[in-house]
């Protein structure tokens, strides 16, 4: 096909070719809250411009439901021309279908209305992936006739390695590995993705990135909230499975990767796995040593009284799930050798916070008094929510005729430096499926090797009958995981 | 004889007044944006600065050339918390240039630029008339911004904006954006959805005619040169009476050497409606013509032969949003250097103007 000459080097941003999008599971809350603005957005800005959209699920809706359904899911775009919603909304059709159903797959070819390129959005429970996966592919729906057909699939994506593979085995059975695109939004926060250009688009910071010049790194994802609504996932999953598998092991790898050499999906992909695989196990001898887990007891949150983890709607009174962890993490690496990295995350915590604190080593001779001597090393922050932006930790003189020293900050504000809303993780991350960019999403080998690494301490886990520990809501966490830092001579950053 | 000002104490008055409006620490300036406008000619640099208030810190320096005798200045400050209650600030030298001609001076102003943060300067003032100033302040500027739409409601043609600003600020390498042009690009955008496909790309060398009614000439120009660049035309220049208004012909030759017209008709309208009534009729030399017609409520219709008719969104970016965008780069489009440079090969090989007879 001849290339259009009139198209080249329009588009600003990134632009979608033509496209249709079947979202399964169409009915549930991510389609409400975050697709469908998030698709509105994109079209409000030009990112696509000429699609559809199928919803695909039990409901007997019809088109005209879809749409009014829809609508309803823009009212947070109430300053927009009602004619330009209204061109977006026709673009909305429906299969009503359950996900086992051949006949709603059959119906699947006509709603393509001569657009090539499709796209499948599983935003369904996990149980329903291998329903939709195997109807696609005896269908013949999963082939690529004259564009592209790719399949998106929403976390959680197994839970441990048997299942990850399993899941895994039945994505390869009818895609290949280029058009299974897994989610994980919070690589599509816009501070996530600042993590690198910070370590590789500025110049000062890769000579000293490393074990010569680095004493540990701290990796905090605290929720100040409990489990709500959620109990029934949450049982299931525990913290190791809903943050550290995924999340955290994002920004792990993020901060302690080599430089990729482009910034194509499989260079950087391939430098992600790398440190995910180069992690020192802990095997079930390391887990007490090196893990912490811990559940939320009963108290007081800003002056209200909240439940226990386990006296939640939901949970079992005997629960072993854990709603606190904490990691001590080695990376056998030329780079991280001897270099601990810290990792810990849980619910109900002294504040939200999401943060990398990487802490550099003292100067090897230190000539100046300190008047903070606790607090001597220079610590870079990078906050990742709320306030997203940099922090720089540094000594500076005390004003007066001594040379005694204190640390200072140097403070940047990435959000609010701009003073705007951020885009959506998932505006971003659907054009990038749009466009076929699988940066921002999960190989198969990244997912298996981070599962590889968690599911052997859940197997320790298992053979460790010892009550779980409990920490009070808004704390700092167990003492615990105190106890775990400081037996390495180094403390927590405070919440 | 009398300094106007002293750069010492505007600093210290902006920095009071900052600190009253944000006495919770405000975030620090990201650029210096310098604007100048004229007196008697209209000004819309305060409605592009009201929708970056809040989203940009700045300083603002505001040159307006005036007809009193003597140069004066003043200093104001504008916040707007952000989601931390800290101020994101407009630092704001205002600048009333007399006949005196020292408000304009460049010594007078270039101390109060911030440094080490980029330079804007947005020029809503004549191009033509001010060669020899754009000379003289043009190494002051990472990146020049005009708005060859607001040049055309205040009597400067396509011609001379383009001549302008390829002689003296893209021969000299100087980042240069038009407003116009970033204006332009969901007509540009939906224009090559028009050709997207095998068969649309060969409609592409068959096109015997563009006739394009807009509110705007100087974008219609943009359109016709950047449509020159991209499909390889040679642009010959305007063939009707340049003195003719609301009416343009231009003519070019296509890798053919066959014959193009470019029309333009003005369509009038509102300010903020009347990109909803622009069209564009593309000609074939053999077959229908392939269209897009804006419509009330931000789309566009486009009709293409052998292709159910779509509707497309076709919004208007507004002014502010257009400046926030430049303000956030250091580059100039490289499509707009492409169309840019097809007049000035023109305008080399017939002088300014470029009518052909």
């Amino acid at each position: 096909m001849k290339p259009n000459p009139l198209a080249v080097g329009l588009s600003t941003g990134r632009q979608a070719a033509p496209f249709v999008v079947f979202i399964f599971g169409v009915t549930g809350d991510l389609t409400r809250n975050k697709l469908i603005p998030a698709l509105f957005s994109l079209y409000l800005k030009g990112s696509i411009s000429r699609f559809r959209i199928v919803g695909f699920a039990r409901r007997p809706w019809g088109r005209k439901t879809f749409q009014k359904e829809a609508e309803a899911m823009l009212s947070g775009f109430a300053e927009v021309d009602p004619s330009v919603r209204q061109n977006f909304l026709e673009r909305l059709d429906y299969i009503s279908s359950t996900f086992e159903d051949e006949e709603g797959y059959r119906k699947i070819d006509g709603q393509c209305d001569g657009f090539v390129n499709r796209l499948y959005y599983l935003s369904t429970p996990p149980d329903a992936y291998e329903s939709i996966i195997d109807n696609l592919g005896k269908l013949g729906l999963s082939d690529e006739k004259g564009g592209y057909t790719r399949i998106v699939v929403e976390k959680p994506f197994g839970r441990d390695l048997a299942t990850a593979r399993a899941l895994n085995a039945i994505l390869a059975a009818h895609f290949r590995e280029e058009q299974i695109f897994r989610i994980d939004h919070y690589l599509g926060k816009e501070t996530v993705q600042n993590i690198m250009l910070l370590r590789f688009g500025n110049g000062i910071f890769e000579p000293i990135w490393n074990n010569r010049h680095i004493d540990h790194i701290q990796i905090t994802v605290a929720e100040r909230i409990g489990v709500g609504t959620r109990a029934n996932y949450y049982e299931q999953a525990g913290t190791i499975r809903d943050m550290v598998q995924n999340h955290l092991f994002q920004l792990l790898s993020l901060t302690t990767m080599e430089p990729p050499n482009d910034l194509g999906p499989n260079t950087i992909r391939s430098e992600k796995v790398k440190i995910i695989r180069s992690l020192r196990p802990i095997t079930h001898r390391l887990v007490q040593s090196h893990t912490v887990r811990a559940q939320y007891a009963g108290g007081f949150v800003d002056g209200e009284q909240v439940p226990g983890y386990r006296e939640e709607n939901g949970v079992n009174p005997e629960s072993r799930t854990e709603t606190y962890v904490a990691l001590k993490l080695y990376l056998d690496t030329w780079r991280w050798a001897g270099v601990p990295i810290f990792v810990r995350s849980g619910k109900r915590l002294a504040r939200r916070l999401t943060e990398i604190s990487v802490h550099f080593k003292e100067p090897p001779h230190q000539i100046f008094h300190s008047s903070h001597p606790a607090m001597d090393r220079n610590i870079l922050i990078m906050r990742i929510q709320p306030d997203e932006g940099l922090t720089l930790n540094l000594n500076v003189k005390v004003p007066g005729y001594q040379a005694d020293m204190r640390p200072v900050n140097m403070d940047f504000a990435y959000g609010s430096a701009f003073g705007e809303e951020v885009p959506e993780a998932y505006e971003r991350l659907l054009l990038d499926a749009f466009v076929g960019d699988s940066t921002l999403y999960n190989r198969r080998d990244e997912i298996e090797a981070s599962w590889s690494f968690i599911t052997r301490i859940l197997q320790g886990w298992e053979r460790d009958s010892t009550p779980l520990p409990l920490y009070l809501p808004g704390s700092s966490g167990p003492e615990e995981s105190r106890l775990m830092i400081q037996a390495e001579g180094r403390r927590w950053r405070k919440l | 004889m009398k300094a106007l000002f002293s750069p010492r104490e505007v600093e210290r008055e902006l920095q009071m007044l900052q600190r009253e409006l944000s006495p919770a620490e405000a975030r620090a300036a990201l650029f210096n944006l310098v604007i100048f406008s004229r007196e008697g000619l209209s000004n819309p640099s305060e409605e592009a600065l009201a929708h970056l208030l809040g989203k940009r810190a700045a300083r603002i320096i505001q040159i307006r050339n005036c007809r009193d005798s003597e140069s004066t200045m003043s200093v104001t400050a504008r916040c707007f918390p952000d989601s931390e209650n800290r101020g994101v600030c407009f630092q704001e030298i205002n600048i009333q240039n007399g006949r005196d001609n020292a408000g304009s001076a460049p010594g007078t102003w270039t101390p109060l630029l911030l440094r080490d943060i980029p330079v804007y300067f947005l020029w809503y003032d004549r191009l033509d008339g001010n060669r020899e100033y754009i000379r003289l302040v043009r190494d002051q500027a990472d990146k020049f911004i005009v708005d060859s739409r607001w040049n055309e409601k205040n009597g400067e043609r396509a011609e001379s904006v383009s001549a302008v600003l390829a002689d003296e600020l893209l021969a000299e390498r100087q980042l240069v954006s038009d407003l116009a042009w970033k204006r332009g690009l969901p007509l540009r955008r939906i224009t090559a959805s028009l050709f997207d496909n095998g068969a649309g790309v060969e409609n592409l060398y068959a096109i015997s005619a563009v006739e394009i009614q807009a509110e705007c000439e100087n974008e219609a120009h943009l359109y016709g040169l950047w449509l020159s660049s991209r499909l390889d035309w040679h642009w010959l220049g305007r063939t009707n009476d340049p003195t003719e208004r609301g009416h343009s012909v231009w003519h070019a030759l296509d890798r053919t050497e066959a014959p193009i017209d470019v029309r333009f008709d003005v369509c009038e309208g509102e300010a903020e409606q009347s990109d909803r009534n622009t069209s564009v009729r593309f000609v074939l030399r053999e077959g229908d013509p392939i269209t897009v017609t804006g419509t009330p409520g931000g789309c566009a219709d486009t009709i293409v032969p052998g292709r159910e008719d779509e509707r497309q969104l076709f919004l208007n970016p507004r002014v502010g949003e257009l400046l926030l965008d430049e303000v956030d780069s250091m580059r100039t489009d490289r499509l707009y250097i492409d169309a840019l440079t097809q007049y000035s090969r023109r305008h080399d090989a017939t002088g300014p103007g470029g009518q052909v007879s």
